[in-house]
């Protein structure tokens, strides 16, 4: 038996400058600072106030909550169509159970039936994220069409629990602190949760065996799964998180617009797929950053926002950014390419 | 047995390989791949499965299953340590003589021959008695096979038992030590690399050349 004994050859060290300009999230970035760059030339008086800024933020954060879950199913390779509706279905589930807590008006109820309101809501979420992930990753049927049908089937399942219409009383204890409060002299609460979630978010994804385990199933299942990683296990949490992160936007949603918006999510789940994939995340697995979710969420929400302020006429934000994210999914598959031909 | 580099071959491609008994300590020969990957781990026992995550690094493959975790309370949320295992990555690769330009570049961008020789490294790392691979050196390039024999020689010489198994008769010449010709399931020859030539090893998988001691 004989050992081998050899220096170890010095590897390479890429320095940070040559990393972040191999990072897709680093120029969607830029993107992003030039678009506001432009707008705020155009007309500085409005674009850089606090009030606009708010507005964008508020505005934001609701989506960026759902967009951080949809980063996770992303980079397994899957999609999840079902975010938006699960979103107003745990806002039912939510306000239904403060209401009948505090006997049919939870208006005055106190912070223990905000709290049981809150859990209600994230639960509901993950059950729904529960029943996608089994479906998609043990009976083996494709993202695309398990959470087409949650998506339909939340909404339903909503209006049913609501009779069809919307659930209009929330604690005001509730709508005061998380929907329209701020802190630190002015940061909206609703801004200030979702950066929270977010961070978590992209610490989850980023540094822990969680988010290891998340981009191995996306780069390569048959890998993941060989190397000893419970596959089925692993996407059935990743759509629970993803759903449970759905029912949290339903809660801040309720609680910045005291009603249950029945109607008004219908393409959250575009829009959050949208964000994700505009922040670099790749459709096709493996590939993807909480980072980058943050900023391509932004570009939809300052397009318009500009637009609005210089007098551009809104309906062409959704026209520019089908470009830009048709134009991000080019070149993540150009790249992509090159990259095998290797 | 340790030290020693062992091919089989079989006749017919896509024919179930049985592992021979005193390798694995089962009672009776079993198909290859039935065995499971964890009692392996335990047995100091690895396969090498030509799979990796294209848009992982080679450390992070490397580690793959078995990350390493930070100390403390981060550990137990956890949260990886990535710079050791980089650094220990780097380690295992110089030791095994796998040269690549970067340990964090993803690893769908090293060549065929790099990528093959990092999911050597990874089963050969975990394991510290013998390491199965099955054509481990299929559809690479010329240079980039000579690598993969290279770090097959380095493992091989680190005293950790290799299970080659290949149709490639001039690879199993250069790096084992005995040779193990399979036909129909069978196993119909033994040679001692050293002294075998290739014609014997085509005689006897195609049954052209019957050894009387073996079979």
């Amino acid at each position: 038996m004989t050992t081998v004994t050899e220096t170890v050859p010095p590897q390479e060290k890429r320095s940070l400058a040559k990393r972040l300009a191999g990072a897709n999230s680093l120029w969607i970035g830029l993107v992003l600072l030039v678009l506001i760059a432009v707008f705020g030339v155009i007309d500085p008086t409005h674009v850089l106030t606090v009030f606009n800024l708010q507005t964008v933020l508020i505005q934001t954060s609701v989506l960026l909550v759902l967009s951080v879950g949809m980063t996770f199913v992303i980079v397994t390779s899957g999609i999840d169509l079902s975010v938006g509706t699960v979103l107003v279905f745990s806002g039912v589930t939510s306000a239904q159970t403060m209401n009948a807590l505090c006997g049919g008006d939870s208006t005055n109820a106190g912070w223990g039936v905000v709290i049981v309101g809150g859990v209600v809501a994230v639960v509901s979420g993950a059950a729904w994220g529960f029943l996608n992930g089994w479906l998609i990753a043990r009976a083996k049927i494709p993202p695309l069409i398990v959470t087409l049908g949650s998506f339909g089937a939340a909404l339903g399942a909503a209006e049913l629990l609501s009779g069809g219409s919307d659930v209009r009383s929330v604690p005001n204890a509730l709508a005061q602190s998380l929907g329209s409060g701020t802190s630190f002299g002015g940061i909206p609460n609703m801004v200030i949760f979702a950066a929270v979630v977010t961070a978590i978010g992209a610490w989850l994804l980023g540094t822990t065996r969680f988010g290891r385990y998340t981009y191995a199933v996306g780069s390569n299942e048959v890998a993941a799964q060989r190397t000893g990683i419970s596959v089925t296990r692993h996407l059935v949490l990743v759509y629970m998180l993803a759903g449970a992160l759905a029912g949290l936007a339903g809660f801040m949603s309720l609680a910045y617009f005291t009603t249950t918006t029945l109607t008004s999510h219908g393409t959250d789940n575009l829009n959050a797929i949208a964000g994700t994939v505009l922040g670099g995340t790749s459709v096709f697995g493996g590939v993807g950053s909480v980072i980058g979710t943050v900023i391509g969420v932004f570009i939809p929400a300052v397009l318009n926002q500009g637009f609005v302020i210089i007098g551009v006429k809104p309906f062409w934000q959704p026209i520019a950014v089908a470009i830009v994210l048709v134009a991000a999914v080019w070149f993540d598959q150009t790249r992509r390419r090159a990259r095998n031909q290797r | 047995m340790l030290g020693k580099q062992l091919d089989t071959m079989s006749a017919s491609a896509g024919q179930s390989c049985r592992a021979p008994d005193p390798l694995v300590r089962a009672r009776r020969p079993r198909p290859l791949s039935a065995l499971r990957l964890t009692p392996h781990r335990e047995r100091g026992q690895a396969l090498v499965a030509a799979h990796e995550a294209p848009d992982l690094d080679p450390a992070a493959n490397l580690y793959l299953g078995r990350e390493i975790k930070r100390k403390g309370m981060l550990g137990a949320l956890g949260m990886l340590d990535k710079a050791e295992m980089r650094r220990r990555a780097s380690e295992e690769f110089g030791r095994l003589g796998v040269t690549l330009q970067s340990v964090d570049v993803p690893i769908g961008s090293l060549s065929g021959g790099q990528r093959q020789s990092v999911a050597v490294a990874r089963s050969v790392v975990w394991a510290s008695k013998v390491v199965f691979m099955d054509e481990p050196t299929a559809a690479l390039g010329v240079v980039q096979r000579e690598r993969v024999l290279d770090v097959i020689r380095k493992v091989r010489d680190a005293g950790i038992g290799v299970v080659l198994i290949s149709h490639n008769m001039p690879e199993v010449l250069s790096v084992s030590d005995r040779v193990e010709v399979l036909r129909l399931g069978k196993r119909v020859a033994r040679f001692t690399a050293s002294e075998a030539t290739l014609t014997d090893l085509v005689g006897a998988m195609t049954g052209a050349l019957v050894q009387e001691d073996v079979a």
